[in-house]
């Protein structure tokens, strides 16, 4: 610094910091001059001006030192120096100094002696500087294999890692558990070149059981692995093996010679193996097991390699979870469905049970039902028999359906057992309460049934209704266990709806009876009524006949007393004629029923002419003649409607065209007043020709009198083929009065008419609709009032005749 | 009573009518009919306008009533309503055989008599007491 001061007035200043870089300046600058300190680091100014004063021999080098002992003088010059300029600098001769230098100074040294110790010193030096150079080649090389040994041990962490990382992805996408521990421990044996891995976890039933813990093997590599798991391998957790201290104390296990490792499990499977790693498997602070990895060489497991591998372990045991879970909601997922199915069939049983009302037909459907729908072995229902019950005192459940043939063998054979005895069905009804054989040879209470060798397991569910067990429904599968509490439930659910079905089978049973009665009651009361009406309409008939028949007598008497009274004073041979004779002996008859014609003579006497006129005629007499044949007659008519229906039945092939012909001409009806329409096509029907006779005179009678008012009356009779399909309709159309709405209804009830005083009898409408029915068809009516009123008979038409057939062949 | 007793007999069963009314005109009374209560009350109203009054009504219970419908208490009706007319009118209600508890009722309401239709000479007896009275 001093020097550069002090010279940079006049010159133009290089500075470099060592000799090093002083040979560099210098050899870019070729400068004027040369000052070189003598004391640097690395190369001495010695050495340095050596090199320039070779390089450049005509730069002037000059070398600073504060030692100017004569040795270093002549050392300075033996280097190759021009000269030297003492420390501390004197400013004042510097420059001077430098001057004369810059002018060609140079200071001889005679001295050879100097210059040799000099070189000597230089080969000194080079050779330590190819010691030190050759030290640190060895340096380096020492460096570079620690380097290599860094870099091998960062790959293989790398590796680990990623291996660990592919173990991570290849196992936290599996969920189906055993798959994972497949794939977990293929992945590290391949991944990371290891002679052996597995994975045990702890057993939780198995634990709860023997309240000890286990750690299972569920996965191991290879044919050891296969085997192992196939033996069931298993470790007690905290036991004397790696595995269980692993899971006992939650950290890592290494055994680094499993010679000298304690807890080292001895294999008989895995002979080459020298250490082995046992990691903890913990998910949600839980130890759900350990990993084992074993390998063939000793001491094969850093410490870094078991925190990788913990770390890979970590991920391991969530993915165990996982899948655990995830096994789990499967399980679940699968109870929900087979849940589902159970009560799918359940409602389907429901529905079957809901609509059969008939008992022997629900119990039979039921069972049927049961075995197709859930798939069972055999179904089948016994009920409590309470007549038996009552008679022995015993209660014995009685077979009342079974399925398959075993149930129609049972059936036939009246398979009963007894309630409270030794039999599932027994137990189930008088305990109430559902019994189950999951291993029917288990059971102590399961009656051993010949009908039924592959039965396995049994349900036995009782059937109860209001709080009592009416019976049970046995339920039995060729499969062992083949019952859960899902099953019973849903089965039992099922049993119960199927008790109330029953149950209401029975009471519609007991209503049907009840039914049964109360038609035969009604039907009584109704024939009673019906009685009761035709005495009363046969009363109402009959009650001018006395009035007629009184008459009629009166007037006999008076026209016999009349003429006895003018024989009374007739000539005597007139009195003798024969005539006179007769009158004279009625006289006397009617004398001896205590009338006198005498009597009766002096009451006409009494009377006017005019008077008597009106008391007595023939006319008279024939008019209550003919009110008594009028009276008689719609009493006869009465009968034959009540009658009629019931008469004997002759049927035979009737064709409607000819019985139509025939009613109209029997019943005097003119030809100018039916009309009839026959089609074509019409069939036969089967009848009695007679009673089906008087259907037709009936609704062509009512068709006339309903037009009794209507001057140009016409009736019309249209036979065809209905579109009903087997039935002929006949049409009987009056343009009458029409019969009104509010009647309608009424026209088919016995004794109802609407003909007033002309005479109906309120029979024949019934009676025409008694015959039809028993000939299984029909009357219906339509009527507009005013307009007129059709009656359609629709009849069954017989099958196709041989004609027919023949046409149909030919055609 | 004048000699001629005049007589409405109302009945819509025709033989039941005619017999009856042969029976009371054989004894001598004035008798008309009518099928039905609508016809009757006309006839009874028409009769009193023409100063022809009926001294007697002789009413069936079952019959079309004033509105022209089959009424098993037509008669009834009937009945009221010439009560109402002439509160002091002679009626006798005839019934079947087996259905007196209605004629019962029918007295209870003001008719003067009931006759059980069969033997008329019974129904002659009624009109001569009511004329004898």
């Amino acid at each position: 610094m001093l020097v550069r001061r002090l010279l940079s007035s006049r010159y133009h200043v290089l500075e470099a910091k060592d000799g090093l870089q002083g040979i560099e300046v210098a050899k870019e600058t070729s400068p004027d001059l040369v000052l070189v300190d003598l004391h640097m680091p690395h190369l001495s100014g010695y050495e340095v001006a050596t090199r320039i004063k070779s390089l450049m021999p005509q730069v002037p080098v000059v070398a600073l030192t504060a030692d100017v002992t004569t040795g270093v003088q002549k050392r300075v010059l033996a280097a190759g120096c021009d000269g030297y300029i003492s420390k501390p600098i004197d400013p004042d001769t510097l420059e001077e100094q430098i001057e004369s230098y810059l002018a060609g100074k140079r200071q001889e040294l005679k001295d050879d002696g100097y210059r040799q110790a000099y070189q000597q010193m230089l080969v000194a030096r080079m050779e330590n500087k190819v010691r030190e150079l050759t030290q640190a080649l060895d340096r380096n090389a020492e460096l570079d294999k620690q380097n290599l040994k860094l870099l091998e041990e960062t790959q293989r962490q790398a590796r680990l890692l990623k291996a660990g990382a592919e173990v991570g992805r290849s196992i936290t996408s599996i969920l189906d558990l055993d798959t994972l521990l497949r794939t977990t421990v293929d992945t590290i044996c391949d991944e990371f070149g290891f002679y052996y891995a597995g994975v045990f976890l702890v057993d939780d039933a198995d634990s709860a059981e023997s309240g000890e813990e286990w750690a299972v093997l569920r996965a191991g590599r290879g044919e050891a692995g296969d085997a192992m798991v196939a033996a069931g391998h298993k470790l007690r957790v905290d036991g004397h093996s790696m595995i269980g201290a692993a899971t006992g104390q939650r950290k890592a296990h290494i055994a680094l010679d499993v010679g000298e490792e304690p807890f080292h499990f001895k294999n008989p499977h895995l002979p080459d193996t020298h250490s082995e790693i046992a990691l903890p498997l913990i998910a949600g602070g839980r130890v759900i097991g350990a990993l084992t990895v074993q390998s063939t060489a000793e001491a094969a497991f850093t410490s870094d390699d078991a925190s990788t591998l913990q770390a890979m372990a970590d991920q391991l045991a969530i993915a165990i979870n996982n899948a655990q879970l995830h096994q789990q909601n499967q399980q679940l997922l699968v109870q929900a469905d087979r849940r589902a199915q159970l009560l799918e069939a359940a409602a389907l049983v429901g529905r079957e049970f809901t609509s059969i009302l008939d008992l022997d037909e629900l119990l039979n459907k039921t069972v049927d039902i049961i075995c197709a729908a859930y798939g069972f072995y055999y179904a089948g229902v016994f009920l409590v028999d309470d007549a038996d019950s009552a008679k022995s005192g015993e209660e014995w459940a009685v077979l009342r359906a079974g399925q398959g043939k075993a149930g129609a063998a049972m059936l036939s054979a009246g398979h009963r057992l007894k309630v409270g005895g030794l039999s599932m069905i027994g137990d189930a009804i008088s305990q109430q309460q559902a019994r189950i054989a999951l291993d029917v040879g288990e059971e102590t209470v399961f009656f051993k049934n010949p009908h039924l060798p592959d039965t396995r397991s049994e349900m036995a569910l009782p059937l109860i209704v209001g709080g009592e067990a009416i019976g049970a429904l046995t339920i039995q599968s060729t499969q062992e266990a083949a019952f859960n509490n899902d099953d019973i439930t849903a089965l039992q659910a099922m049993a119960d709806q199927l008790a109330v079905t029953i149950n209401n089978a029975r009471l519609l049973k007991d209503l049907g009876t009840a039914h049964a009665e109360l038609v035969r009651t009604k039907t009584y009361q109704a024939i009673a009524e019906a009685t009761g009406e035709s005495i009363h309409w046969v009363g109402n008939k009959a009650a001018p006949i006395p009035g007629s028949v009184a008459r009629i007598s009166e007037d006999v008497i008076r026209y016999l007393a009349m003429a006895n009274a003018l024989l009374a004073d007739a000539a005597p041979e007139l009195r003798e004629h024969k005539f006179a004779q007769m009158l004279a002996e009625a006289a006397e008859e009617i004398a001896d029923r205590g009338t006198f014609l005498t009597d009766i003579q002096a009451e006409l006497e009494a009377q006017s002419l005019k008077r008597l006129r009106r008391m007595l005629s023939v006319e008279s007499i024939f008019e209550d003649l003919a009110i008594i044949e009028s009276s008689a007659r719609s009493i006869l008519n009465i009968k034959e409607d009540l009658i009629g229906p019931a008469r004997q039945r002759n049927l035979e092939v009737v064709s409607l065209p000819e019985l139509l012909e025939e009613t109209i001409a029997a019943m005097g009806i003119p030809d100018e007043v039916v009309r009839t329409l026959f089609a074509s096509d019409l069939r036969p029907v089967w009848a009695d020709r007679r009673q089906l006779g008087r259907v037709f005179t009936n609704l062509i009678k009512n068709g006339m009198e309903a037009m009794h008012e209507v001057k140009d009356k016409k009736l019309f009779l249209w036979a065809r083929m209905a579109d009903e399909p087997g039935f002929a309709v006949v049409d009987v159309i009056d343009h009458g009065a029409g019969i009104p709405p509010d009647q309608v209804d009424k026209i088919w009830m016995a004794f109802y008419t609407t003909k007033g005083d002309r005479g109906g009898t309120g029979l024949g409408l019934p009676a025409c609709a008694q015959i039809v029915g028993q000939l299984e068809g029909k009357i219906t009516v339509e009527s507009d009032a005013g307009l007129g009123t059709t009656f359609s008979v629709f009849l069954p038409v017989l099958e196709n005749t041989g004609d027919d057939i023949s046409d149909e062949r030919t055609g | 009573m004048t000699e001629e007793t005049r007589i409405l007999l109302v009945d819509d069963e025709k033989l039941v009518r005619r017999s009856m009314e042969k029976t009371l005109l054989r004894a001598g009374l004035d008798v008309e009919t009518a099928e039905s209560a609508g016809v009757g009350l006309s006839m009874f109203k028409d009769a009193q306008k023409n100063d022809e009054p009926f001294d007697i009504a002789i009413l069936d219970l079952n019959m079309p009533n004033l509105e022209g419908q089959e009424d098993s208490d037509a008669g009834l009706k009937l009945l009221s309503v010439l009560l109402e007319v002439d509160a002091d009118l002679p009626i006798v209600v005839l019934t079947a055989f087996d259905d007196v508890a209605r004629a019962k009722e029918a007295v209870a309401r003001g008719a003067h008599a009931y006759f059980v239709k069969g033997r008329e000479a019974g129904l002659l007896e009624i009109v001569n007491n009511i004329i004898n009275e």
